[in-house]
């Protein structure tokens, strides 16, 4: 229990509290719930594990006093405290645990995706792919809470378009910022075997996590994916021969 | 005679062109100028009603780029709600007809030191003739949904074209709409 309350403590000390009620016109196209007035704050299972240890989590084993909303609502009606009502005197509120499914409404931007050299690539030799995604932090609501969303990329996964694919901890450089020779071989290049058009696409899988408001980032298991394509690789061949005269010189000469 | 020189030329000659990978400019965020009266801001703050309002009625939920224009009058709360009911909406097949109206709009407050409440207004959210339907046609509006909802808006400071955006909006059950 001793977890939970050190959450809400911080919370509560940071005056951060869930504010219960959005109500955008979209919401009320079909209906909105009224916010209440009084102290009542959603009680919710909790961030309770069993072991989880905090580094330098002191607190305090007294109960915590319930959150009040951080803007008063227009009606003052406050629910008496003179029944017996333990709801009114004792809340202990905690961040929930959340899943991905509430993270639908934060997307992370797609990656940007690019290649050299720039949409070519030659049979026999690496051609380098060069995919770009970087930490996002979404501002917004979950489940009542103000909170901040983090996504960081973990993995990039290439589709070549030839039908393989490769997974990386990075989306990769290009040679000259790897410091390598042009048609060297990186972490994110592909060699293909065959001539053609090959459209490329990259997903990149972003770890979320979210901090509600206390500084400390809570990861959400699971992946949530961006994907870019649109960037397509032309494979040719390059064969070199001995001619007897420039294509300036002789236009009807053997490969001009 | 004939010059039995043998030119050697290389005929096929490749070119690669390497594309640098230059970082995009973060956006550069621009002070807003302030309101030089609590009366031009709360004319900003309705202006603002409005073209959210606007936004909204030009949203169609199959088509997720007519939200952008919403998320851009929205910010924090209000956006990642818009974002949500949008989201859900859109995943669930559904259809909305007919128009969000402006209905009331009364400013409550205007304090130039708060960031995300720069002014706030009660509003009516005048729903009436805004139906919202199912992938088989079949109406999703409760029998309880009220028509005419009164909200309480929060606008914060933003480089819109009224300078601001709308940062929160919550249900009340104040007379507004009466």
């Amino acid at each position: 229990m001793r977890l939970g309350i050190v959450l809400a403590v911080t919370i509560a000390t940071l005056g951060l509290v869930p504010a219960a009620t959005n109500c955008g016109m979209e919401s009320a196209w079909t209906h909105c719930d009224v916010s209440n007035s009084g102290t009542q704050v959603d009680v919710s299972a909790g961030y309770n594990r069993p072991g989880a240890t905090r580094p330098g989590g002191g607190g305090s084993d007294a109960i915590t006093p319930p959150a009040r909303p951080a803007q008063p609502d227009a009606v003052p009606a406050e629910p008496s405290c003179a029944d017996e009502d333990l709801r009114c005197g004792l809340v202990v509120v905690a961040p929930p645990d959340l899943t991905l499914a509430d993270l639908v409404s934060f997307r992370p931007a797609a990656p940007t995706l690019t290649g050299e050299p720039a949409g070519f690539g030659v049979v026999g030799m690496p051609t380098n792919v060069v995919a770009a995604a970087s930490e996002q932090r979404i501002p917004g609501t979950v489940l009542g809470w103000d909170v901040t969303v983090r996504f960081v990329p973990a993995e990039f996964v290439f589709e070549y378009g030839d039908g393989s694919s490769a997974t990386a901890a990075t989306g990769g450089a290009s040679w000259e910022r790897l410091g390598q020779a042009q048609f060297s071989p990186t972490a994110t290049s592909h060699v293909y075997r065959d001539r053609g058009t090959f459209p490329v696409a990259v997903t990149v899988r972003y770890a979320p996590s979210v901090d509600f408001g206390s500084g400390l980032w809570r990861p959400v298991p699971g992946f949530v994916s961006a994907t870019s394509g649109g960037y397509d690789v032309r494979v040719v061949e390059v064969r070199t021969a001995l001619v007897d005269r420039t294509c300036q010189e002789d236009p009807t000469g053997p490969g001009c | 005679m004939l010059s039995r020189t043998v030119p050697l030329t290389l005929a096929a000659v490749l070119v690669g062109v390497l594309v640098g990978c230059t970082p995009t400019p973060a956006p550069s965020v621009e002070p807003t100028p302030a309101f030089s009266s609590e009366a031009e801001a709360f004319a900003a703050a309705e202006e603002t009603y409005r073209a959210y309002v606007d936004a909204l009625n030009q949203v169609d939920l199959s088509d997720p780029a007519t939200f952008e224009e919403v998320y851009a009058w929205t910010t924090g709360e209000a956006n990642a709600g818009a974002r949500r009911s949008f989201t859900e909406m859109a995943a669930e097949g559904w259809s909305v007809s007919g128009d969000s109206r402006f209905d009331h709009f009364s400013p409550i407050e205007y304090d130039e030191e708060k960031i995300l409440s720069v002014v706030t207004a009660d509003v009516c959210l005048d729903v009436t003739l805004v139906d919202v339907l199912d992938s088989n046609g079949v109406s999703q509006v409760p029998a309880e949904r009220v028509d005419r909802q009164p909200a309480t808006l929060t606008f914060a400071r933003q480089d819109t074209l009224t300078g601001l955006v709308i940062a929160s909006s919550e249900a009340t059950d104040a007379a507004t709409c009466d």
